[in-house]
């Protein structure tokens, strides 16, 4: 036998994260630092199987009476032959490792990602955490603008930027309690951080709606919220793109996927709410304001009386 | 107190008893105890009852207006019954305290009245006939009030109210509910009118008789009838009397006033009863408020739930020398949003939110900036529909001028129990009435 053999120790993603080429047969496996090939991981014995060539001249992975043995496909196996056209996948301890002859071409090793540390929470240099805080300021914002505007296209507008926004959120959101919390994508942990969120977003606009009856908005007012909507669009984008890098494309789309079914469930149960509540007081856009006043144009009285038409439809269909 | 006799039978006592002597003319009246005696067999307790229940949940009176066991009582007495047929019905208890079951036959909502009829021969009933009476005779209303006993209650006839569409008449006596539907007759048993409702301190309203009579004699040959044809013909009622009211309004022209700078509707007819007001509000009296509403007192009873046909407007000047542009507006903004015409119905609309949803729908509205002959006017077209009458709305109108910037008048036009199509030129109408010299 005059070939190496190629024992890679591989991650969860199917990563190799060690490599070591061994020549000299036989070659031992074990925690040990007398081994060949040494495995850091508990589960494996000090000394744990070894490679050795038999008789026939074939290539096999012998267990040397370790405590968790050779896993193949979840089988314990004493003795496993290594292919010589193919690779061989056992488990040691709770360590995957992969063995090859030489005939096969090498992969590449890819570098890992830098391991980052848990950061403070309060740290006041975590972008994430002022991304979020940023976006949950514009969302607010826009839902507060939604509350108190009565014209369609700036309701339209207002919602359509705080659907960006709470997209923006959620994964402004995910990405700060990652980092924080864990390097790993979790599924369970951000659904519930959308939860918390949402419900607090929907404690805070309870607050706001009682709180916008005292703020007078002018369409002057609205504008401005609009252009500084539109430059942190850019924002946005950023973070959509920079701080989910490591999400995989799934994630990305379920995350903005559940913000935005969450919003749109909370309007239109806000909606239905409102058409079913039945109230004998008038409902109507009571809000006079001597910008838009000039700013609408107005309509003759003919014109509008055409238009009441309309309402007898709208009583006819409720 | 009472020296004009009017009528053969006492004028016959009169000449019998006490001829010649002017101080016992004063004691010629039959005795209200004779009265009563005679009558009272006339009269019967009308109750609403819930199905599967044998205590009553309304209680009214009513009187026989023929053999047949016709009697005549108010709509109010049995409005239950008419718009809740499956969960109601009526009986009648004659003064022998015999109870009957009661049959529906016809109502008149516009005058609160409805016949209705008891299978039995009945000896005792008043004649109905439409008669003149003087302001000032002695009249006699029998009732059940608060069922405690048919009683009777003198006072005295006051001729017809001067601002009602549908004629009352002023009774000075004192009528209690329970009384409702009862008879307020003459000492000759003729009667005069049907009670009908109260506004304390003896201050009471008759149903005459001739609408009564016109019931009657219109109906008397009908049979039972369904309780969809009633809602029918409540619609139908409605609905024409809105058609020939508002019709009549359109023909006149309003009188004007001026508030202000501003010119408006003062007076939609004479009928239409107004008041005015000045405010100067806060300390700092940073804004005057002064109002002027204006209602008729043409109430069409429903039900407990739901009383409608008053027509109401207000307008609110607001003006100011001390709020900027924006502050102004935002006071505007709140006035605009308050409902003046509900402070009277706000008991009614809490009450009674359950049986209003199936009356009514929400209000649904228009609101838009007009431009009327280079004025820019914010006008709110609301509209809520009857969901038994089909055909038939509340409306209400605002219209609010926006070119002066330290006043403004805030008019608000009130309209129930209308078609689309008068409430659109009642609205036009009010509109037009509405101008201002610009500064």
């Amino acid at each position: 036998m005059d070939g190496k053999i190629i024992v890679e120790v591989i991650n969860r993603q199917k990563q190799v994260i060690r490599q070591t080429i061994t020549k000299d047969l036989p070659a031992t496996i074990g925690r040990s630092c007398e081994n060949d090939i040494i495995i850091d991981d508990p589960y494996v014995d000090r000394s744990h199987c070894r490679i050795v060539q038999n008789e026939e001249g074939d290539l096999t992975l012998t267990d040397c009476d370790s405590e968790n043995g050779i896993l193949n496909s979840g089988k314990r196996y004493e003795t496993i032959k290594i292919p010589t056209i193919n690779e061989l996948n056992v488990t040691l301890g709770k360590t995957d490792i992969r063995l090859r002859t030489s005939g096969f071409l090498c992969q590449p090793v890819k570098p890992l990602p830098i391991k980052r540390e848990p950061s403070n929470l309060f740290d006041i240099h975590n972008r994430n955490l002022i991304m979020f805080l940023l976006f949950t300021a514009l969302y607010l914002g826009m839902r507060t603008f939604l509350l108190t505007t009565s014209d369609y296209l700036e309701s339209g507008l207002a919602l359509f930027f705080s659907i960006l926004l709470g997209g923006g959120i959620w994964c402004a959101g995910w990405a700060f309690l990652n980092r924080v919390l864990s390097e790993r994508f979790n599924f369970f942990l951000h659904i519930s951080l959308l939860c918390v969120v949402s419900l607090f977003f929907d404690l805070c606009l309870i607050a706001i709606s009682y709180l916008s009856f005292l703020v007078q908005l002018d369409t002057f007012v609205k504008i401005l919220i609009l252009t500084v909507c539109t430059i942190s669009i850019i924002g946005l984008i950023y973070s959509h793109l920079s701080l989910l890098a490591s999400i995989k494309l799934y994630g990305r789309l379920i995350t903005c996927g559940i913000s935005f079914v969450l919003i749109v469930v909370s309007y239109s149960f806000s909606f239905y709410h409102d058409q079913k509540q039945f109230s004998p007081y008038i409902s109507f856009d009571n809000e006079l304001k001597p910008l838009s006043t000039h700013l609408i144009p107005a309509i003759s009285p003919k014109a509008f009386f055409d238009e009441t038409r309309n309402l007898v439809f709208k009583l006819k269909t409720e | 107190m009472l020296t004009s006799i009017c009528h053969k039978k006492c004028f016959a006592f009169i000449l019998f008893v006490c001829i010649g002597s002017q101080l016992l003319v004063a004691k010629s009246n039959i005795p209200t105890w004779e009265v009563f005696k005679k009558y009272s067999n006339h009269v019967v307790k009308i109750q609403v009852l819930a199905n599967h229940s044998v205590a009553q949940s309304s209680v009214g009176s009513g009187f026989f207006v023929s053999a047949k066991g016709h009697i005549i009582t108010n709509y109010h007495v049995v409005s239950e019954i008419v718009l809740n047929s499956n969960k109601y019905h009526g009986e009648v208890v004659s003064s022998d305290g015999h109870i009957y079951p009661l049959r529906l036959i016809a109502i008149d909502v516009l005058h609160d009245l409805a016949l209705v009829k008891i299978e039995s021969k009945i000896n005792d009933f008043f004649v109905l006939d439409d008669l003149k009476v003087q302001q000032g005779e002695r009249l006699l209303s029998l009732g059940h009030p608060h069922d405690i006993g048919l009683s009777i209650v003198e006072g005295t006839y006051n001729d017809f109210l001067k601002f009602t569409r549908f004629k009352r008449i002023h009774f000075t006596g004192s009528i209690n509910g329970g009384m409702s539907g009862g008879p307020a007759i003459l000492n000759s048993g003729k009667v005069v009118g049907i009670n009908v409702s109260s506004a304390g301190n003896q201050v009471s309203f008759l149903v005459p008789v001739k609408h009564a009579l016109n019931l009657y004699q219109s109906s008397k040959d009908k049979k039972e009838a369904k309780p969809d044809d009633f809602i029918k013909s409540i619609r139908d009622q409605l609905y024409s009397n809105q058609d020939l009211y508002y019709q009549n309004l359109l023909k006149h022209s309003a009188a004007t006033m001026n508030i202000g700078e501003f010119n408006l509707t003062n007076q939609l007819s004479s009928k239409f009863k107004c008041w005015g007001d000045l405010k100067e509000e806060n300390e700092k009296q940073l804004f005057t408020l002064r109002s002027h509403t204006c209602f008729s007192r043409d109430d069409i009873y429903i039900s407990k739930a739901f009383i409608t046909n008053k027509v109401e407007y207000q307008h609110l000047h607001i003006s100011t020398g001390k709020l900027n542009r924006f502050r102004f507006f935002s006071l505007l903004s709140k006035y605009m949003s308050e409902e003046f015409y509900q402070n009277d119905n706000q008991s009614i609309e809490n009450q009674f939110t359950e049986q209003r949803r199936k009356l009514l729908t929400n209000f649904k509205c228009q609101t838009a900036t007009i431009d009327q002959s280079g004025n820019l006017i914010r006008t709110v077209f609301c509209l809520r529909a009857y969901k038994l009458f089909e055909g038939l709305y509340d409306a209400v109108f605002k219209t609010v001028p926006l070119d002066q910037e330290t006043e403004s008048v805030i008019s608000t036009l009130y309209l129930p129990s209308i078609s689309f199509d008068n409430s659109q030129k009642m609205a036009k109408k009010f509109l037009s009435e509405v101008s201002w010299t610009a500064k």
